[in-house]
């Protein structure tokens, strides 16, 4: 998800770091008068419970925006995790050829 | 109602910190002009603003009310919104409505988020403020304080219009700068006392009032003139020049008491007379701004009564008695109760329902209303919050009432199945009466999701619901709608058997699965070549594997991003156009395909 936070100057590496720790990356920070915006890239996941977050780390006085920006690959642990938390109710079979598998990352 | 005169009306919105005072303070003013017989309490429940019983269980406001009383000849609606974070949109809306604000101050309590919000809200639209510095009985409070936060947090100019005598616990007077006097007034009586300024106070005052003097008189060369030769200013002056700087923002003037015990609030109240512009001085110096609903050629109203009608719903409640019931603010025109007018947001015509005027729950019926006036108007159909009415044969529409976007989410599922639709239900009554609530069915999870702006937003919103239309639900956090794909081409054999009675029935088909370029989507297409599958069959095979495609897989998950290809293994036609799409069905071992060839997606 694209990220769009306004947070006051002060708490602005508080809330890079948390942005890190979440699997998120950091497109720019724009400075403005008293407060910063800062635009990032994090999965949703990351992002269902995080305006209480944010409030935590800013006091309340920042405001956030998010939209769909792009899917990208799941790392591989996080995969096997949230394919083992839903049910196992596929009906397809499909038999693969190592050689022959394509690496989303770079397209 | 007595026939009210335009110039005789006050919109004031009150504004400040969570639990600084503004319920407390408007049942003191309420109380003090007569029109309650008693005082209630925040903390008993007993206020006329807050009633519902969501704000009784947390001791605060949960919506906003209107409470419309006269002082003085003049009608006052003060406009009481919750002040908590999460609920900023009700206090956002709120702003649109009126041409004043109260600022409730608490010494010692500085601005905190909510406030700072709203008081930029406060300057983008040009409000004229007074300020009240409440909670003066408490021990410690000092009137000072408060006139810190306004020079460094609001960086405007403080300058107190009376005079707190002894503050701390037995606090029960205060001097009036305009008029010289002590005014003295408690909790058990709505009457007050004057008396003269004690010797001992006399400098103070003195100086206080040079000060607002010299304030009033710098802005107007008029009366500064005046000042320089006689060194003082008559009362009528003063309130006029008042007039004109709270008009156009010069300073701040500052009232301060205790509104739990009733003390400064009878200078207040007669300040909002005396001093707060009439919706005509404000809309003559603010014409409000909309755009033609069609065209989109701006237009203005001048907010007289002689220009057709228009209006702006700033909130819709649903009452228990008389249904649903839309506050407007009538921005211009007369407007009779049971017209029809124009939605000019929806652009549908509605019919009006009567007029009431409101003090907290109760309602009393009009007949007709004016520009300038807030009234409640019932039964409208098609109108949400924040919609512009318009007469027919001016149409206008003014811009929305800005309001945030929610920020939290939640799947939240019905306690039982009976009450699933009642959840729904309700949700959507409850998000007519709060727009900043969203509820969405996400389709690919499935998952019922309710939004808004902070905890207690859900909170309140989920006790609304329990006790208004009996349903309980239970939150969880949303599932994300993960999406799979796949990365190896892969083929596979599907066979369907049926030889028991009439024709067997038999088909064979082999089906191969490839990666396609991502953002592709999902594609099908036929390699059977010489009709050994006969072409009618192909659509038939297409829908049966789109099917499983959506809920494809291990983790239910949408799959994309392939391309099917059918083929047929030459040998053995088929001989039905079920048995195709019944294939997908029979292809085997799920823990190989688990095991192979998807990985999934992440947002």
């Amino acid at each position: 998800m694209s990220v769009e936070i306004e947070t006051p100057t002060d708490t602005v590496g508080a809330v890079m770091g948390d942005i890190n720790a979440r699997r998120g990356r950091i497109v720019s920070v724009n400075a403005d008068d008293h407060a910063e915006q800062i635009n990032a890239l994090v999965p949703l996941a990351e992002l269902l419970k995080y305006a209480p977050v944010l409030n935590a780390l800013t006091g309340g006085r920042a405001a956030m925006r998010w939209s769909l920006r792009a899917t990208k690959k799941s790392p591989g642990n996080w995969q096997r995790k949230s394919v083992r938390r839903t049910r196992l109710n596929g009906m397809l079979w499909l038999r693969t050829e190592a050689d022959q598998s394509v690496d989303l990352r770079t397209t | 109602m007595d026939e009210i005169r335009l110039e005789s009306i006050r919109n004031i919105a009150l504004v400040s910190n969570v639990g600084a005072g503004k319920t407390s303070l408007t049942e003191a003013l309420l109380y003090a002009s007569g029109a309650i017989p008693a005082l209630g309490s925040v903390l008993q429940g007993t206020t006329v603003s807050d009633f519902e019983p969501e704000e009784l269980h947390h001791h605060g406001s949960a919506s906003t009310s209107l409470l419309q009383f006269t002082w003085n000849q003049t009608a006052i609606s003060l406009v009481d919104a919750p002040g908590a974070l999460s609920l900023l949109g009700e206090s956002l809306s709120a702003l649109r409505a009126v041409d004043a604000v109260i600022l409730v101050l608490n010494p010692g309590a500085g601005v905190r988020t909510e406030l700072a919000r709203l008081w930029a809200r406060v300057q983008e639209l040009d409000l004229p403020c007074l300020v009240f510095v409440n909670g003066l009985d408490k021990e410690g409070a000092a009137l000072d304080s408060a006139l810190d936060v306004c020079r460094t947090q609001l960086e405007c100019t403080p300058i107190p219009m009376v005079l707190p005598v002894q503050s701390g616990s037995g606090f029960n007077s205060v001097i009036d700068l305009l008029d010289e006097s002590l005014i003295r007034s408690g909790a058990t009586s709505q009457k007050i006392e004057r008396a003269a300024v004690p010797t001992e106070m006399e400098p103070a005052v003195k100086q206080a009032r040079k000060q607002l003097i010299e304030a009033v008189a710098e802005s107007d060369d008029g009366l500064l003139n005046r000042y320089v030769e006689q060194g003082d200013l008559t009362r009528d002056q003063l309130v006029q020049g008042l007039r004109s700087d709270i008009l156009t923002r010069a300073f701040l003037p500052v009232y301060a008491g205790s509104a739990l015990h009733n003390v400064g609030v009878w200078p207040l109240l007669n300040a909002l007379v005396a001093l707060l512009p009439s919706p005509t001085e404000r809309t003559a110096l603010h014409p409000v701004r909309g755009a033609h609903p069609e065209t989109g050629q701006p237009c203005e109203r001048k907010g007289r009564a002689e220009e057709p009608f228009s209006g702006l719903i700033f909130k819709t409640i649903i009452d228990p008695f008389v249904g649903r019931l839309s506050y407007c603010r009538i921005l211009s025109g007369t407007i009779q109760a049971d017209s029809v007018v124009l939605n000019g947001t929806r652009h549908v015509r509605e019919k009006l329902g009567h007029f009431y005027t409101m003090i907290g729950k109760k309602h009393v019926a009009i007949g007709s209303a004016k520009a300038g006036e807030i009234v409640a108007i019932g039964k409208l159909k098609d109108t949400q919050t924040g919609d512009t009415l318009c007469h027919e044969s001016a149409p206008i529409g003014y811009s929305g009432l800005g309001l945030p976007r929610p920020v939290l989410s939640f799947a939240i599922e019905a306690k039982s199945k009976a009450e699933i639709d009642k959840v729904s239900l309700g949700l959507h009554k409850l998000i007519e009466e709060d727009p900043t609530l969203e509820f969405v069915r996400n389709p690919e999870t499935k998952d019922m999701v309710l939004s808004g702006m902070g905890q207690l937003h859900i909170d309140l919103a989920l006790e609304k619901l329990r006790r208004k239309f009996g349903a309980e639900v239970t939150l969880h956090t949303p599932k994300v709608p993960y999406r799979e794909t796949i990365k190896a081409t892969s083929q596979a054999q599907g066979k369907y058997k049926k030889q028991t009675g009439g024709h067997g029935q038999y088909g064979d088909c082999w089906l191969e699965i490839s990666p396609v370029a991502r953002g592709e989507g999902f594609r099908f297409e036929s390699r059977v070549v010489g009709g050994v599958i006969p072409r009618n069959f192909i659509p038939a095979i297409e829908k049966a594997w789109w099917r499983p495609c959506r809920r494809a897989g291990s983790a239910d998950f949408l799959l994309w991003m392939c391309a099917w290809r059918s083929m047929t293994d030459p040998l053995t036609p088929l001989t039905h156009p079920r048995c195709h799409s019944r294939l997908p069905g029979r292809w085997p071992s799920k823990r190989r395909w688990k095991r192979d060839a998807l990985f999934c997606l992440s947002r």
